[in-house]
């Protein structure tokens, strides 16, 4: 029995994942504290009372995400990339990924796998806030809309309105406008949606897209997004059914491919 | 006294400017921009016609992001326009001038004539725009106002690392949290602003005389980090805001035919823009 486990240090949410075996048998997501590593190790304590062990069973610990490196109690760390490739490898087997469109609190990744799932290819992000989790963030708040209820509001449009601007500061003050004007928060909301996914999809488009496209991260979960992305792809995408832990989970099965050797 | 006024509805602030060609600048306004484009234009209207005959003015020429809003307006001309007048009138051999507003900066020529030759934008990122200033300052508990001296007592900036708006914004609190002092932070993010328009300017390869106005121009830590970054002559007009707005009113269809005759370089500026404007 091999018990490892990946910490996935976002920007906006800490993720763990607690594997035996290489099976998934715990996990835990936080927002991101003022103390990385305390955030950390709380997000690791949970996923191990999910799992029902303790930590001194762990024989490998990896993490992950743009705080890796502060998470001191980790045997190694590796780059968010890697292990979000490696969880879609787990993830989608037998899918035939060959790309994942991951959105992250405050960065977008785009990664291209050929038939073996080798990653030949990738884009990010993280300069600047439009099409990120971040933008979705801001804008719910600027409506006043649960973040979670930004995904099944947003099905309900019927014209969904165009938002013109790019930078998210601005988006925050057309928005506002839109909602002065009258617009309906479905429209507004699925208008935001499309924004995003025509920054993603363009995105995509640079690094070469081909089915399967496998869409993780946060903002996944968000069902108006979902569509919003197909729609702008023309094509549907595998969403797993935990989009927020598939690159933790990614790292938990590298600490547990480097005890293999 | 014939007035002529010009409103610059920005995108952080409206500035409004009452000009006679007897006077120059006789009154001026300024206040936030509100949703209510068109209600917040009318009452800054009547606030500044305080103590003025209404039958005396003469015209009102809009400009700005919201510039379509303003229902009593008589004509509407683009920011780039309207700055490019203002600057012009300010000092006519100015080769570049640069308007730092709230959600853009927009650099032109201005050719002898006081014609744009060329111009680029940012109007896309809001990084080094006044709203930068405005969250990063807010983000640090300071009136963005004084974001500017308050830089100035630095003596060893941070490096702000964060392009994006919103990333420094968070940036800047996780400095707070370090310790980091805030006139050091406040002048990190100065430089950053700086070294954007900078680059923007400097694209545009001037030989000459810089005007820097806007908003933003108030900024003396913006100020002053452009002197370093740009190694060029650069003027900043006494009240930077209110340029485009001036501009504007200068743009004034009719405002010639009173135009005093002892200046006589103002008239061949306004019979120079008559023309483009097709007044005849």
């Amino acid at each position: 029995m091999t018990i490892t486990a990946g910490i996935d240090l976002g920007s906006t949410y800490v993720k763990g994942v607690v594997m035996k075996d290489r099976s998934v048998v715990g996990y835990a997501v936080t927002p991101t504290g003022e103390d990385h590593d305390a955030t950390a190790r709380g997000v690791l304590g949970e996923a191990l009372k999910m799992a029902g062990v303790g930590f001194e069973v762990i024989e490998r610990i990896t993490s992950t995400g743009y705080g890796r490196r502060i998470a001191t109690f980790a045997n190694d760390n590796i780059s968010e990339i890697s292990a979000n490739a490696r969880g879609v490898r787990y993830v989608g087997r037998e899918l035939g990924v060959r790309t994942i469109i991951d959105i992250g609190g405050q960065d977008t990744k785009v990664i291209a796998l050929d038939e073996d799932g080798k990653m030949i290819n990738f884009a990010m992000n993280d300069k600047c806030a439009a099409g990120t989790g971040r933008f979705l963030e801001v804008l719910a708040r600027e409506m006043n809309v649960p973040l979670d209820e930004m995904g099944p509001l947003s099905l309900k449009s019927m014209d969904p309105v165009d938002i013109t601007t790019t930078c998210l500061v601005f988006a925050k003050s057309e928005v506002a406008n839109l909602v002065f004007s009258g617009y309906s928060k479905e429209d507004i909301i699925m208008g935001i949606h499309r924004a995003v996914a025509r920054r993603l999809v363009a995105m995509a488009k640079k690094v070469g897209i081909n089915d399967v496209v496998f869409f993780d991260g946060g903002p996944a979960r968000n069902i108006g997004m979902v569509h919003a992305m197909e729609n702008e792809l023309g094509r549907k995408m595998f969403v797993p059914p935990m989009p927020q832990i598939v690159t933790a989970t990614g790292a938990a099965l590298i600490a547990s491919d480097a005890l293999r050797g | 006294m014939e007035l002529y006024m010009g409103i610059d509805v920005g995108a952080i602030n409206t500035k409004m400017v009452l000009y006679s060609p007897d006077g120059g600048i006789v009154a001026h306004l300024s206040r936030g921009t509100t949703v209510d484009l068109e209600g917040m234009a009318r009452s800054m209207k009547e606030d500044i016609m305080e103590g003025f005959d209404i039958s005396d003015l003469k015209s009102v020429v809009s400009t700005g992001q919201g510039r379509r809003a303003v229902g009593f307006s008589d004509l509407s001309r683009t920011e780039i326009t309207s700055f490019a007048r203002g600057a012009f009138e300010h000092d006519s051999a100015v080769d570049i001038a640069v308007d730092m507003g709230g959600h853009g900066v927009r650099a032109m020529r201005i050719g002898e004539m006081g014609i744009i030759s060329d111009f680029r934008t940012n109007d896309k990122c809001s990084s080094g725009t006044g709203c930068f200033i405005d969250a990063t300052a807010r983000a640090l508990n300071v009136d963005h106002q004084k974001a500017g001296e308050i830089s100035l007592l630095s003596c060893s900036p941070e490096r702000v690392n964060n392009t994006c708006t919103v990333f420094a914004e968070s940036e800047v609190v996780s400095m707070v949290a370090k310790g980091k002092k805030k006139e050091d932070i406040l002048a990190g993010l100065n430089d950053m602003v700086a070294r954007r328009i900078g680059a923007l300017v400097n694209s545009m390869r001037s030989e000459g005389r810089i005007l820097f106005g806007g908003g933003v121009a108030n900024n003396a830590g913006v100020v002053s980090g452009l002197r370093k970054v740009i190694d060029r002559d650069i003027v900043v007009p006494e009240r930077p805001e209110l340029v485009g707005a001036l501009g504007a009113a200068l743009l004034s269809p009719g405002l010639h035919r009173s135009a005093p005759k002892e200046n006589e370089k103002m008239e061949v500026k306004r019979s120079l823009w008559d023309r483009i404007l097709g007044v005849k």
